[in-house]
């Protein structure tokens, strides 16, 4: 076990980890962003997105021992049940998912593609969500959510972290 | 009013947040976790176990080997027809990546730690992967030993003592009509044979149980699909009354057919008793590949036919590779019925066998069964049409089934199934007659073709209870299981509509079969037509009960009130309306309790396979087009479009999730999804980056679906599965039409496409 410093979604705190356990589990178990999901453990899917500086990275990849100082962000880090981010609203309104286990993963990744390209045509939109994947195929509505997203973002001529769902 | 239009996801804030509540989110105060010690040969004999170091290994808090397993008073072996498959090996392992043992652990570390100190011997036996080998005389047995039957199937019992001693799972046969006087009429016959391989179910939530007990009482929270029929199997294994089996099911990362059959939840719970602590058993991707795929099949037809291109006759083979151990095998089997596709053919012949190999057990799949013959039948429809020298759609249109006709099965489909409308649908989208089928542009060569299945829905039952509460709000009660597919939301829809109640005032459970009633399983399409009636009945029973006590109340015939968005109002006279909770609050009731059960009834004959199929039947066409390259042989899909007839939609855009779902599920089988052995029976590929899976950049340019309904009905189709069957074969028709290069085995790869150009 060794103690790690750990930055997630603003909150700085040391916790204990096995040097060979991988973000995922670490960031489960101490800070409980259970929206941080394995599914493949290679780094090939995204369920284990998180932004780190604003880049999506997967956290199955990350071990624990090479983590200290991390400062990252989780979707727990973005909108609030009452209050959600522009880009959840869109996943809300245009229905952008099925189970969902995926979706954390693709809010972070469009939310880090919104940042560096805030009005990506529909190509751009799906090339730079290839990473991320939906066994339930939900990507017709997904493509549409992120536009849409963009769409309102731009609209509210902000990050969106303040505005409220406009359906 | 909400039935019919497209509101969000009722748990769609939770789902975007993270905060959706998984099984796999679970934690219990002292919780241990298990870890599986799998079998590396596909065929042995377990002639030693010693696990006493492993036991022995600080922070393990259980081991479980063969022959610790038939040390406890339980029943040893479990399955949903035939139950062979052991809790763990108990003489012999079956596959490579069976379980031989598994222990529970502080953590898992700690727990795969353990596993490495248990010491195994196993004698290899000679293995069979074959379906047809594994029937030939002195192929080696996977189950030499008297089967174990469930007795909730009669028909499939009678047949089954005949299989014994051999690799038959089971044998569904349909004879029909004469069919060699049918070959006899016919002026043209062909025959040939398609084959698909298993495949990856891919839930992006992998299994994961976690198991409790007391001394004589178990919970059990599991990803199952098929909470209660768990609970019946647990309470066999554990020689427990079912009333003292718990199962509670929260929400799936996807299912597709991989969570029906029990699998991980005995080894859960017997490590938990012998623990005497939870226990949770939670597979990683490799796992969840070595344990359930979808069958690999092999279908050889025969197909007679007059030169106008009418059906005549129709002979099938199907060999169905059930893997390891018989799961839903029995049942999925009876697919034969449809190995002709949605087309009239007099005279029918079909033998479709489930089959013991020594691969990982196949289980229920999107599509149950239909898809393995579709890929046949649809293939053979298009290479009849050429043989004939007659347009594919023509010839379609010409056998298709119109109500009134008879189907295989001898029962006459009155429902009109829209498959006339369907068909012109799709040959329109893709310009049928209007421009060639075939159009070459540099090395590419762009082709476009159409399929049609035919898909029956499971016939078992569903119950509900609902509870009207003293507010006016509304409680439903099922054991109908949210996946992803959205049935919290859709069955709140029919409750609602059913009701006269805001959709904001119905909640619909998740399963805990101490508190929801019966329900078989959410697969097979079924839910949102069987649960959906269980609990438009269980809704109208208390809606009864509360009319009458509003009819006391308000000196108003029951008869003549009705309820309207929360309020009980008189026909005709909406300024005397009061609201629900007007009338339950003062009668004291608390509640009023409705119940409701659907049980839609199917019965084939075991030797004909005649009687009733289905209790209803689904219809799918699918129009493709694809892009060939000549050079690689690389085939891009870029136009699928599904035409379906659902009845009536009852959430727009969850129909569409869910056909574009299983529309991409089609789309990654056509193309790329293939599990591969190597000789020894190993998997190959059990991971996300050796298997594909579709991705945003496999997506079609233009993929859609077009739904036809039925405006006066509230008596909807299930949807989940219908569209998935027909994209392979419509994609291989317009491979065929754009190079003319006939695929017959699954996936359609670039280098089987280029070997034939």
């Amino acid at each position: 076990m060794k103690l790690i410093e750990l930055t997630v979604n603003g909150l700085t705190r040391q916790v204990a980890a096995h040097e060979t356990e991988t973000l995922v589990q670490v960031l489960r178990r101490e800070f409980t962003t259970l929206g941080v999901r394995e599914a493949c453990g290679l780094g090939v899917c995204g369920s284990c997105t998180v932004l780190v500086d604003g880049e999506p990275r997967s956290a199955c990849l990350i071990l624990a021992g090479l983590a200290d100082g991390l400062a990252l962000e989780t979707v727990e880090g973005l909108g609030t049940i009452e209050r959600l981010h522009p880009i959840q609203q869109a996943f809300v309104d245009r229905s952008g998912f099925q189970c969902s286990y995926c979706t954390p993963g693709f809010i972070l990744a469009a939310k880090a593609l919104l940042a560096e390209n805030p009005r990506p045509t529909r190509e751009e939109v799906r090339e730079s969500l290839a990473g991320n994947l939906c066994r339930c195929g939900s990507y017709t509505n997904i493509l549409d959510s992120v536009l849409e997203a963009a769409e309102r973002m731009e609209a509210g001529g902000d990050d969106g972290a303040a505005a409220e769902g406009d359906a | 009013m909400s039935f019919g239009t497209s509101v969000p996801y009722v748990d769609a804030r939770e789902r975007v947040t993270g905060s959706v509540d998984f099984v796999s989110n679970l934690e219990i105060p002292g919780m241990l976790h298990a870890r599986c010690l799998r079998s590396p040969y596909a065929h042995a004999s377990v002639a030693r176990i010693d696990a006493s170091r492993a036991t022995r290994l600080s922070g393990v808090g259980a081991v479980l080997t063969g022959p610790k397993l038939l040390a406890q008073s339980v029943n040893s072996t479990f399955g949903l027809f035939i139950r062979d498959q052991p809790i763990v090996a108990t003489d012999r392992v079956r596959y490579a990546g069976d379980v031989v043992a598994a222990v529970a652990a502080v953590d898992q570390a700690t727990a795969d730690e353990a596993l490495d100190l248990i010491e195994v011997e196993y004698e290899e036996l000679p293995a069979v992967f074959d379906v047809e080998q594994a029937l030939e005389p002195g192929a080696p047995i996977l189950h030499p030993g008297p089967r174990i039957l469930q007795s909730r199937r009669p028909d499939i019992l009678a047949r089954q003592p005949g299989f014994e001693g051999t690799n038959v799972i089971h044998l569904f046969t349909q004879r029909k009509g004469d069919v060699a006087a049918g070959f006899e009429a016919a002026d043209t016959i062909i025959e040939n044979t398609f084959s698909s391989p298993p495949v990856g179910h891919v839930p992006l939530e992998p299994h994961v149980a976690v198991a409790q007990f007391a001394p004589d009482r178990l919970v059990v929270w599991s990803s199952s699909q098929a909470p209660h029929w768990l609970a019946l199997e647990l309470a066999w294994v554990f020689k427990l009354p079912i009333s003292s089996v718990r199962v509670i099911v929260t929400t799936l990362g996807g299912g597709y057919g991989a969570k029906i059959d029990p699998s991980i939840e005995p080894i859960a719970a017997v490590l938990a008793r012998m623990a005497g602590r939870p226990v949770r058993l939670a597979l990683d991707r490799r796992e969840e590949f070595l344990t359930h795929t979808k069958h690999g099949a092999r279908v050889r037809i025969r197909t007679g036919a007059r030169r106008d291109g009418t059906l005549v006759a129709h002979e099938a083979t199907c060999w169905y590779n059930g893997g390891a151990y018989a799961k839903e095998t029995p049942e999925k089997i009876f697919r034969g019925y449809a190995s002709m596709g949605p087309y009239r053919v007099p005279n029918v012949h079909v033998d479709s066998y489930g089959v013991y190999t020594n691969i990982v057990p196949s289980a229920a799949f999107r599509g149950f069964g239909i898809p393995q013959v579709a890929w046949a039948h649809e293939s053979q429809m298009d290479i009849l049409a050429d043989e004939l020298a007659i347009d594919p759609i023509d010839l379609r249109m010409r056998n298709v089934l119109v109500p009134g006709d008879q189907f295989s099965t001898g029962e006459r489909i009155e429902e009109d199934l829209r498959y006339p409308k369907l068909i012109e649908g799709a040959a329109s989208y893709l310009g049928w007659g209007e421009r060639p089928v075939r159009e070459e542009h540099g090395t590419k060569v762009t082709g476009r073709a159409i399929s049609a299945i035919i898909k029956g829905m499971s016939a078992f039952p569903s119950s509900s209870i609902v509870k009207l509460n003293g507010d006016g709000s509304l409680n439903v009660l099922t054991s109908t299981v949210e996946m992803g597919q959205g049935s919290l939301t859709t069955l709140a829809q029919i409750a609602a509509h059913e009701a006269g109640l805001p959709l904001e005032h119905v909640r619909v459970s998740t399963p805990d079969t101490a508190h929801t009633p019966w329900d078989q399983m959410t697969a097979a399409s079924r839910s949102t037509n069987s649960m959906g009636r269980a609990i438009r009945a269980a809704v109208r029973d208390a809606k009864g009960q509360l009319l009458d006590l509003a009819a006391d109340r308000m000196e108003v015939a029951a008869t003549d009130l009705e309820v309207v968005e929360g309020m009980i109002r008189p026909k005709g006279v909406p300024e005397k309306s009061l609201p629900v909770a007007a009338i339950l609050g003062p009668s004291r009731l608390g509640n009023i309790l409705g119940r409701g059960s659907y049980f839609g009834q199917s019965h084939l004959d075991t030797e004909t396979g005649q009687g009733i199929g289905s209790p209803q039947w689904h219809p799918a066409v699918c129009a493709c087009e694809v892009e060939v390259d000549r050079e690689t042989g690389k085939v891009e899909i870029t136009k699928l479009r599904l035409f379906l007839y659902i009845g009536r939609m009852i959430n727009p855009i969850n129909c569409q999730l869910q056909v574009q779902g299983a529309a991409l599920m089609g789309l990654g089988q056509a193309l790329f999804e293939e599990l591969s052995w190597d000789e020894q029976g190993r998997l190959l590929n059990p991971n996300l980056s050796d298997y594909l899976i579709p991705s945003f950049l496999d997506m079609p340019d233009e993929i859609g679906q077009t739904i036809l309904e039925e405006p006066d009905t509230i008596d909807v189709h299930g949807i989940g599965e219908t569209g998935l069957p027909s994209v392979m074969p419509a994609v291989a028709n317009a491979v065929s039409r754009a190079v003319g290069v006939r695929i017959t085995e699954l996936p359609i790869t670039p280098e089987k496409v280029r070997e034939l150009l």
